[in-house]
């Protein structure tokens, strides 16, 4: 195995040599860029947690639980992005073919694969818990050592949780499609929720919101289940239990070393079944026109802004880790979302209403930040080895970057209006809040669009041949690291804003709207500064 | 002796058989050119050689190991060279060598002995140390080429082997693969270019709709078809 880490220890080499000799200025930037996002990222978590500190015990409670859901909503998060980023490293990588044609156990390749796809899909989520427990060290003036000891904790965490990614994977393939699946689970989603009953105990009490009766609180704190062990060894470590904290090491550790061997077992024969069953060439499958084809053909739409639009459609569709992600994670949220109502959130005190409504604006745009980088971003660089078609075509640059923006732009913003308003309305909010997350939302994800366009432009990289590879290029970081302080800076202006004014019963109007413009035309410039140079460095671009 | 072997050999894309019973021995030393029309099976047949798909029936054998139950023996004794190889472009040409000799467990003297010598064949002395991500098409072929030699691989395949190259190239792949044969090295070469296959190959076998519709030396085709060239028994044989 130590050969193909080689390998990848020396790209990686070769990939910071090059920068830093010939690129000085970028290497600088994305140093730059990874240390203020890091100190961005570390105030913002030690700010909110100084803040519910000060609010005395309840805010003691809040943060013992926000540990158990934040363990809970990143073990499932890992899980779906592992199996996702699997699937896209195992078909839809040359290397693949290239490592099966060589004399390698395929049990190497498989677990290669396997542990490519967590360090992908983990590193982020392990930044965040390390900064969000340093930042608790910090304001409960605990060991530093603490932070350290607990990256032994979620090392384990983090492979159990691919592990679950890992089997969601093999079974999805294996009786599953795709399409199927992600239908399925909704399908599911939507059930459950008309069979179960709405809790009409609770009256808004926030510490009764926080309670077990609430089941995903009750879920996350569950003893026997590894997304609570991490926690519960942390605390027990602070409370000087280290024989307890030790136990539910032993556990993580346990639980991942089973996961291991049965990769090392069956991985190899798991990952050849797969590999034949999904390596047939796609060619032979067979294209029809669908009916929303024809309607886009048939409209009033001018018909080089129709074509473009449908191929863009047809190579979203056809590539089923980008809908399948947009599906799930829209669907989770579409789903948090009708079931606020049931969880009294509308019955809350207006500090608490504020929050969640703020809090919720930012989990949208988050989403739309993600597939700002996922989907708008690569359009560019997967025009690929036919940008000559792109260059050669009767249609202006202008107007292709124009339809990108718009395509992008409208189901972005679509989508997302959709679910701010499901949102608003389970909340019962009063019209101006309702409005002004509305149109921070719809602002929003045009400027999120418009700097992942004109990153995506300035990056592009036409020797890419799928849209993973984009993403995960230096341009890929960047556009990551400006579209989420993007989304983290907005959030914390108009959450600090708005409760300001609501703790100290202040009417919000005049101070927010002024604020807003301001946010408003500063997402406008810097929209159009990225748009500006993106297509600048675009039309240079030799083929 | 063959070194390849392969029995009623069967590939099958949803309906439709792009291997059709398919049998071929080749001899160790033999250059064997398999032509046909495009979507004949002849890539599907390469393919299927190293591994990379799991035949619907029949058997493979490299060397007396079978693909399908004894793969990694099989595999050490082939040489695989892909019409769209795969590179790990941020490595150099050196690095990349070196990861293919310590796939291949070669002895670190023997594999700079042999990476110096194919280095010096191929032309690509100066470059030894650029990213292969600046490599132009023709030295990525010829990189390919000495990833799959430097093993010394006992049966080469090879398809479409000289896409993207110039006549200098063309030339000097034509006269080391010509050498590896005198060496011992099988080779199974698909191509469209009829001319190659007529001054390179031993044996040609003619495919169409996944079948082998023909086989022999030039001369044994030239008696059987009782056509003038290549070309017009290929154009005999598969037309549609």
């Amino acid at each position: 195995m130590y050969i193909f880490v080689w390998v990848r220890i020396r790209s990686l080499k070769n990939i910071l040599k090059d920068y830093f000799h010939h690129r000085n200025f970028s290497f600088f930037i994305i140093v730059f860029s990874l240390f203020v996002s890091t100190l961005g990222i570390y105030l913002a978590v030690w700010k909110g947690l100084n803040f519910l500190v000060s609010l005395g015990g309840i805010g003691s409670i809040i943060i013992n639980k926000l540990f158990y859901i934040l363990f809970f909503i990143i073990f499932f998060m890992i899980a779906i992005s592992f199996s996702l980023l699997l699937y896209s490293f195992s078909f839809r990588s040359k290397e693949i073919e290239f490592l099966i044609s060589l004399p390698i156990p395929y049990y190497k390749i498989s677990l290669l694969k396997f542990l490519e796809a967590v360090i992908i899909s983990s590193w982020i989520p392990l930044v965040t818990l390390v900064i969000f427990i340093a930042g608790y060290v910090k304001i409960s003036n605990l060991s530093s050592l603490l932070v350290v000891s607990s990256i032994i904790y979620l090392v384990p965490f983090l492979l159990i949780s691919s592990f679950l990614g890992y089997l969601v994977y093999v079974v999805v393939l294996n009786f599953f499609s795709f399409k199927r699946t992600v239908i399925f689970a909704l399908f599911l989603l939507v059930i459950f929720y008309f069979i179960s009953k709405p809790n009409y105990k609770n009256t808004g009490d926030i510490l009764y919101m926080l309670s077990d009766d609430i089941i995903f609180i009750k879920l996350s704190r569950l003893w026997f289940l590894p997304f609570s062990w991490v926690t519960r060894g942390i605390i027990n470590l602070e409370d000087g239990k280290f024989l307890r904290s030790f136990l539910f090491l032993a556990n993580l550790v346990s639980l991942t070393s089973v996961g291991i061997s049965f990769i090392l077992n069956k991985g190899g024969e798991i990952f050849l079944k797969l590999f034949y069953k999904y390596s047939i060439p796609k060619h032979k499958g067979y294209y029809y026109k669908s009916n929303w084809e024809k309607i886009l053909n048939n409209s009033k739409l001018p018909r080089w802004f129709s074509n473009f639009v449908i191929k863009d459609i047809k190579l979203f569709m056809r590539e089923p880790t980008l809908w399948s992600q947009f599906l799930i994670f829209f669907g989770l949220l579409f789903f948090y979302f009708i079931n606020l109502r049931r969880l009294s959130y509308h019955n809350l005190e207006p500090i608490w209403k504020n929050l969640i409504t703020f809090l919720n604006t930012f989990s949208i745009l988050t989403i739309v930040s993600a597939f700002g980088i996922r989907f708008v971003f690569p359009q560019w660089s997967l025009e690929g080895r036919n940008y000559w078609i792109v260059k050669l075509s009767p249609v202006s640059l202008k107007k292709i970057y124009l339809e990108k923006f718009i395509f992008s732009s409208i189901i972005m913003s679509l989508v997302s209006s959709v679910l701010i308003f499901i949102s608003n309305y389970m909340l019962q909010l009063e019209r101006f809040t309702s409005y002004l997350t509305s149109s921070i939302i719809i602002i929003g994800s045009f400027s999120i669009v418009s700097f992942s366009l004109g990153l995506g432009a300035y990056f592009a990289d036409f020797k890419v041949d799928y849209y993973l590879k984009a993403v995960e290029s230096w341009g890929g970081f960047i556009s990551l690291v400006l579209n989420f302080a993007y989304v983290v800076i907005t959030a914390f202006i108009f959450i600090l804003l708005t409760h300001f004014f609501i703790v100290r019963e202040m009417p919000l109007k005049r101070v927010v709207v002024i604020i807003y413009y301001i946010w408003v035309a500063i997402s406008i410039l810097l929209g159009l500064l990225l748009t500006n140079i993106g297509f600048k460095k675009l039309k240079e671009k030799e083929y | 002796m063959f070194i390849v072997r392969v029995e009623n050999l069967y590939k099958r894309f949803n309906e439709h058989w792009v291997v059709d019973n398919l049998n071929l021995s080749i001899r160790e030393g033999e250059f064997y050119c398999l032509l046909g029309p495009n979507g004949a099976g002849k890539t599907t047949t390469l393919k299927l050689l190293v591994g990379l798909l799991k035949p619907n029936k029949g058997k493979i054998y490299i060397g007396g190991f079978s693909l399908d139950t004894m793969a990694e023996q099989a595999k050490k004794l082939v040489g695989f060279i892909p019409d769209t190889p795969f590179l790990y472009e941020n490595l150099t040409a050196i690095e990349f060598l070196e990861f293919i000799g310590t796939i291949f467990y070669i002895d670190k003297e023997i594999l700079k002995e042999r990476i110096n010598f194919y280095l010096d064949v191929f032309g690509l002395k100066e470059t030894k140390n650029t990213l292969l991500r600046d490599y132009s098409h023709g030295m990525r072929q010829r990189i390919i080429y000495i990833a799959n030699l430097i093993h010394k691989p006992k049966v080469l395949l090879v398809d479409e082997p000289l896409v993207g190259l110039d006549p200098q190239g063309i030339n000097l792949i034509k006269r080391v693969l010509k050498e590896k044969t005198k060496e011992g090295m099988a080779i199974i070469m698909s191509t469209h270019i009829l001319q190659i296959a007529e001054q390179l190959a031993d044996r040609l076998g003619i495919m169409d709709k996944g079948k082998l519709i023909v086989e022999g030396s030039l001369e044994e085709l030239k008696k059987k078809i009782k056509e003038g060239s290549l070309e017009d028994i290929f154009f005999m044989l598969t037309q549609r």
